[in-house]
């Protein structure tokens, strides 16, 4: 007697192992493939970075924190891709020095307010100067924050799709 | 061991329980600072940092803290949920974005926000909120300090969840809550399929914006109740359209997500509200030294159309100079300008944007300096088709007063001949667009030839004294721009039944150092104003089916006009009712070979149904359209009693069925009662579960073809 070997012949459970044996190598394509996607897609937005890196922050400024958002699937409440760096020093910056700063970057911003803290109004993190344009179609802000109990100086560099 | 060493063990041990006590004791620094007449406390979006610069949390505090300083009061304080731990709860404000899998997001989506990595992070900042608070009330309670919260996004359902858990003592001195695209968001009056809301009713105290009428809950469900019933009238909810974390409906769009803090926007507003608000409860000496003057800052959208045909020479340079002049002023009100310009029909571009909104301002400069002024022939130019160009081709913001100077000295062909735009076509358009108010810049000779064109689209003619004065001109244009009052309808579109009274209500609008002297309503979109009053809310009734516009025009003692519009659609909105059973149901056996049998069956139409279904013996046939009221069905097994089921189908889903029964003798009778999912009384107990079985699966597979196929299909 011949045995047939066409898949009406295989036992159960061989049968059940090809179907799962094929239900995982296409669970693992789909993942390797959203991986992958995921990899190409969500790079780092490299002009950004090179812009940020055209502000060169002062000797004495303390790197807080420096936060690259990439361009992403999902963006959900945070900015992408956008930069953000933040330096705190231990004194305040002036008018003068921010101003000293853009120019060696070779921005020609407007600088709003005197970034100096008035005196009678001890506040915490007020925004005591902004300076803001746009470099290659993107938009580019230098804030700086002070505090009036500690005389610290907070600078945040903001650069985003205009 | 010896002496010393007893003495060294007990030392170390009593270091290492001083270092874990240490360990697990929260440092809390915001805690303990001086206690001020007014505290800020805000909650990040998912994935932020506490501190970030141009995030939500910073623009809350700058909004509020720019209108204090100039009061007599002291520096507010400020705390950021996540900054410190309280209670042994820190809000980590989980991102939803940049795990492997979006498990957080998928996480927070199936779990309504609750459970998983997003509940946890939502369940730390309500433990931090509530532990913080408390603790700053005890030592501030003698200071009388007030507070004020916000919250954005995951921020906001975590301020919303927490309110519940903050003792009566503490809320009572919460003087205003904003929260921003809540993704737990409650509007009842937005539920339903006839929503209140969209005929302008039953607002709950806590709206401030909807992106739609209809909008109830946000994306991952919503909280009810939404608030404290203490808490109703001191929050405000804002969820912008094009922002599905508020609004599920919008998914995949979130752009609106990243406008609450834009300026004139929503935190702008909270802020406004809040400080109001603050002045209302301080003693009369420190209250009148907060200016709660509401500056426009809505931001304007202003663009230049300018007839750049041979005559416009002179008119040309002047603009050139006055734009340079008015840049400042423009940014300083939040504004963006664009340039369009137009000529007449026979040339090849008769219009077009050289500079859009989006566009740098040395663009706009740079195009205006090369814009020459040639061509032309006949007296009247392309002005309409100049006018629909910049509406269709700029991207105007939502939210800000919008404008397009008309800079000519010619008047409009009606129809135009480039693209056979009208006075009529150009006004709808610009009522579409919220509305974009048309400012004639004209000589004198031809005012009367655009004071249509200003009336129907809430604009002014501002007249050229003479040729050396346009830079004024368009100086008191800008200055008209700037001064005009705000309209602000409650909705942005309305939906009702004919008969049925819409409230339109547009008291929120304001005009700054001004008083607001009348409102004209214009309820069908066309170029007449309907009624005129000096309240800010009417109510109309539409009669029949309409689909188009609704404007209200808002006149200032400033010798100011502008306008807002919103859609209106009046329809039936009668739910649709699942069909009745079919009438007069009748089945007649036509012929009977080998105990198989072809009945026949009919029935009456229902012009309520879109179809029909038919089952033998509970099991799906098929269906049939709504035409066909007759069906023969064949091969009807004639050992066993048969039932044969036909039933009409609709939007709403199906209907009740009718049945026909048949016995194995031929006595049909007809609208038995549906069988029951299980008719198994088999004696054996392993054939009535295996009847029970099959009965199950044949409620499956109904259930598949009637509930999902039709709509799948």
């Amino acid at each position: 007697m011949v045995k047939s070997t066409t898949a009406e012949h295989l036992p159960l459970w061989k049968r059940v192992l090809e179907v799962l044996v094929v239900v995982f190598v296409f669970l693992i394509i789909v993942i390797v493939g959203f991986l992958l996607f995921r990899t190409v897609y969500e790079q780092p937005p490299e002009d950004m970075i090179k812009i940020s890196d055209q502000f060169t922050p002062g000797r004495s400024w303390k790197l807080v924190t420096a936060r690259i958002e990439p361009k992403r699937v999902l963006c959900v409440d945070v900015e992408c891709p956008s930069v953000w760096k933040q330096w705190k020093t231990e004194s305040p910056i002036t008018k003068t020095e921010l101003s000293n700063l853009l120019q060696m970057a070779g921005w020609h911003f407007t600088i709003d307010g005197s970034c100096g803290l008035d005196p009678k109004y001890p506040e915490d993190n007020a925004k005591v100067c902004e300076a803001s344009g746009i470099i290659n179609h993107y938009g580019v802000q230098v804030t700086i924050r002070g505090s009036s109990s500690n005389q610290k100086s907070l600078i945040n560099l903001n650069i985003s799709r205009e | 061991m010896n002496r010393k060493g007893i003495f060294l063990t007990i030392f170390s041990l009593i270091i290492a329980v001083l270092i874990l006590t240490q360990a697990h004791t929260s440092y809390a620094a915001s805690i303990d600072k001086d206690c001020s007449t007014v505290e800020i406390l805000f909650a990040r979006g998912s994935g932020q940092d506490v501190n970030q610069e141009k995030a939500e949390a910073v623009t809350f505090f700058d909004q509020i803290s720019e209108r204090l300083r100039s009061s007599t009061l002291p520096p507010p304080m400020k705390y950021e949920l996540g900054t410190e731990s309280y209670g042994g709860y820190q809000y980590p404000a989980i991102a939803l974005n940049n795990d492997q899998f979006y498990s957080n997001a998928i996480g927070a989506a199936v779990s309504g926000g609750a459970a998983f990595e997003y509940g946890d992070s939502v369940k730390q900042g309500v433990g931090e909120l509530q532990s913080y608070l408390s603790q700053r009330y005890t030592k501030c309670k003698s200071a009388g300090t007030k507070y004020i919260l916000g919250g954005y996004s995951q921020g906001a359902q975590v301020i919303g969840q927490a309110l519940p858990g903050i003792p009566q003592e503490v809320r009572d001195q919460i003087v205003f809550v904003g929260l921003f695209g809540d993704p737990k968001l409650h509007y009842p009056e937005g539920e339903g399929w006839n929503p209140p809301a969209c005929q302008g009713k039953g607002y709950s105290l806590w709206r401030r914006a909807a992106s739609n009428c209809d909008l109830d809950n946000g994306s991952l469900g919503s909280r009810k109740p939404y608030l404290p019933d203490d808490m109703k009238n001191k929050t405000g909810l804002w969820c912008y359209a094009h922002d599905y974390i508020c609004d599920l409906a919008a998914f995949p769009d979130a752009s609106g997500h990243e406008t609450y803090r834009n300026d004139g926007l929503a935190i702008d507003q909270a802020a406004q509200e809040a400080v109001t608000r603050l002045a209302a409860i301080l003693p009369t000496d420190t209250a009148s030294s907060i200016d709660t003057t509401r500056s426009d800052t809505t931001g304007i959208d202003t663009a230049f159309v300018i007839d750049a045909t041979g005559s416009m020479r002179s008119i040309i340079d002047q603009t050139k100079q006055f734009a340079r002049d008015a840049a400042s002023k423009i940014k300083a009100q939040n504004g963006r300008v664009a340039l369009v310009y137009f000529r007449d029909a026979g040339v090849p571009s008769p219009a077009q944007v050289l500079s859009g909104f989006d566009d740098p301002y040395d663009t706009f400069l740079s195009k205006l300096d090369s814009l020459t002024a040639t061509g032309g022939g006949d007296e009247p130019e392309a002005a309409l088709y100049g006018l629909m160009t910049a509406m269709n081709g700029l991207s105007w913001r939502n939210g800000v007063a919008k404008a397009a100077v008309l800079l000519t000295d010619a008047s409009y062909h009606d129809p135009d001949t480039v693209d056979g735009s009208t006075l009529a076509t150009v006004t709808k358009r610009s009522l579409e667009i919220d509305p974009v108010n048309i400012y004639p810049v004209v000589p004198s000779y031809v005012v009367d030839a655009y004071q249509k064109l200003a009336d129907q689209t809430a604009g002014q003619v501002i007249p050229i004294a003479s040729a050396g004065s346009v830079a004024d001109s368009l100086l008191a244009t800008v200055a008209k721009i700037k001064d005009r009052p705000v309209p602000i309808l409650k909705n942005t579109a309305y939906k009702a039944a004919p008969g049925q009274e819409i409230t339109f209500d547009a008291s929120e609008s304001y005009v700054s150092n001004a008083a607001i002297t009348k409102y004209d309503w214009n309820f069908d979109g066309d170029t007449i104003f309907d009624a005129s009053t000096t309240v800010p809310i009417v109510t109309h009734t539409y009669s029949s089916n309409f689909t188009g516009t609704m404007q209200v025009r808002v006149s200032a003692d400033n010798n100011t006009v502008a306008s807002s519009s919103a859609g209106v659609t009046i329809s039936s909105t009668t739910a649709p009712v699942l069909p009745g059973k079919p009438k007069n149901l009748t089945a007649t056996i036509t012929s009977t070979t080998d105990n198989k049998s072809t009945v026949k069956l009919s029935w009456l139409p229902d012009p309520t149904v879109t179809g029909w279904a038919i089952t033998l013996n509970d099991i799906p046939l098929g269906t049939v359209v709504k035409s066909q009221t007759n069906l023969e069905v064949s091969d009807i097994n004639r050992t066993d009693t048969v039932t044969i089921g036909v039933a009409g189908t609709n939007a709403a889903g199906i209907g009740a069925f009718g049945t026909i029964t048949i016995t194995p003798s031929g006595a049909i009778s007809s609208d038995a009662a549906p069988p029951a999912i299980s008719t198994c009384t088999q004696s054996n107990f392993f054939v009535r579960l295996l009847c029970q079985a099959i009965a199950l699966v044949k409620y499956i597979v109904q259930g598949v073809v009637y509930y999902v196929l039709p709509y799948a299909l």
